[in-house]
Formats: C-alpha cells, sequence, structure tokens
C-alpha cells in the first residue's frame, strides 16, 4: 500500500477501534496506549513493489518482505536504500497517523 | 525557629531539589537527543543505524553477503537487525537515566 492510501487506513483503523492517544502517565496511560497502538499493523511497499515493510503503529517492524527475484533485479546498494527508504516511509505513516488522530481527538475534547 | 522560618527552609531545601532535579533531567534529556545505535547481523552482513526517535535513519548491506543471501534470508535478517538498533536505543535511554539519576533497578525485560 502506497504511504498516503496507508495513512488513510491507519488512521481509519485506529478511529473504528477507539484507540485513545492518552499520555497520562501516572494512571497507565502511556503503556495503555502504546499497547493498543501495537494491535495495528500496517503495510507500506516501495514503489516498484519489491520491498513490502509491516509495521505496528507503535513504530515496532513487524515484517519485512522482500519480491522474488528482487536481488537480481538490484545491487546491494540499490537494495539497501530501497529498504531504508520503505521503512522510513512506514515510519513517516506511523507518526503521522498517530499525530493525526491525537489532533482530532483534542479537536473534539475542545468542542 | 518559628512556622514561618520552617516553612520558608523547608522551601529552600526543595528548591534546591527540584532545581538539581531540573538540571538532571534536561542534562539526560539532552544526552538522549543524540544516540545513535548501529547493530550489524551476526554474519557481518546487513547493519542499521537508528536514531533517538526510533527512526531507521540507514540500513547498508556488504556486497560479499548480498550474493550468498536468497530474497527470504535477506529480510530476516533485516528485520532482525533494524528491531535490535530500536531496542538499543531505549537500552541506551534506559542506561543515561540510570546514570544521571542513580537509579538502580532491574533492566526492563524488553532489554535483555
Amino acid at each position: 500500500m502506497r504511504p498516503k492510501s496507508a495513512l488513510a487506513a491507519l488512521v481509519g483503523a485506529l478511529e473504528e477501534a477507539n484507540v485513545v492517544i492518552d499520555t497520562d502517565i501516572p494512571s497507565g496511560g502511556l503503556h495503555r496506549t502504546v499497547r493498543q497502538l501495537d494491535e495495528f499493523e500496517f503495510k507500506v511497499a516501495s514503489p516498484d513493489g519489491d520491498v513490502i515493510v509491516w509495521l505496528t503503529a507503535s513504530g515496532k517492524l513487524r515484517e519485512l518482505i522482500i519480491a522474488k527475484g528482487a536481488l537480481q533485479r538490484h545491487n546491494h546498494r540499490e537494495m539497501a536504500t530501497l529498504i531504508t527508504e520503505t521503512i522510513q516511509s512506514a515510519e513517516n505513516v506511523m507518526a503521522e497517523g498517530v499525530r493525526e488522530l491525537a489532533r482530532r481527538q483534542s479537536a473534539r475534547r475542545m468542542r | 525557629m518559628n512556622v514561618s522560618d520552617a516553612i520558608e527552609e523547608w522551601a529552600s531545601r526543595n528548591r534546591v531539589a527540584f532545581e538539581h532535579m531540573y538540571q538532571t533531567l534536561a542534562r539526560a534529556s539532552e544526552e538522549a537527543r543524540d544516540i545513535t545505535v548501529a547493530v550489524t547481523s551476526s554474519d557481518g552482513g546487513v547493519r542499521a543505524t537508528v536514531g533517538a526517535d526510533r527512526r531507521t535513519h540507514r540500513v547498508e548491506i556488504a556486497e560479499k553477503a548480498y550474493s550468498s543471501y536468497d530474497e527470504a534470508q535477506l529480510a530476516a535478517i533485516v528485520t532482525d537487525t533494524v528491531r535490535r538498533a530500536k531496542r538499543g536505543v531505549a537500552h541506551a535511554e534506559w542506561h543515561i537515566i540510570h546514570e544521571e539519576f542513580g537509579i538502580s533497578r532491574q533492566e526492563p525485560r524488553s532489554f535483555r
């Protein structure tokens, strides 16, 4: 899934599951939030589809898939760059998704 | 000593303690901001570098090792190396706090 659609899917899934971005540490809110975020995985693929990354919404790398034949299509430097960029792209989606959810929840609380 | 002197002394003692705590926390945050952890796979073929924000800065693959991997092997080695680097950042943060505050307790399970 490309970053933009991954972001929409992630924010939608987090909202649907009523994940609350709660950083109230004394009551264990932060740990609860991280646990909740860990349950959500989302997928980001490189533009050529040779690398697919599954990341949890808390930022853990769940799985990385390299397509069959990809090692023949890229040399070691290209493959390292492709992997780095795909992981970074997933991490950006994760951070943006959590920020967006926090923004929506705080706007709702203000109303 | 009257009550107001006692309160003044208490406040002054706590002010010093809070200032010390604040300075320690500021020092620890400053140090933690510069954390970068690089981890190399056991076969030396893959290296992952992760920053204090837990973001992956770089994945490197050695040319020699590249030809000996198939896709599934490389994916598994990269996954494990990146995960260990991310855990290493948490570990490094824990050590900074431990050293700055002199906290003595068992390391969290996830670091082992």
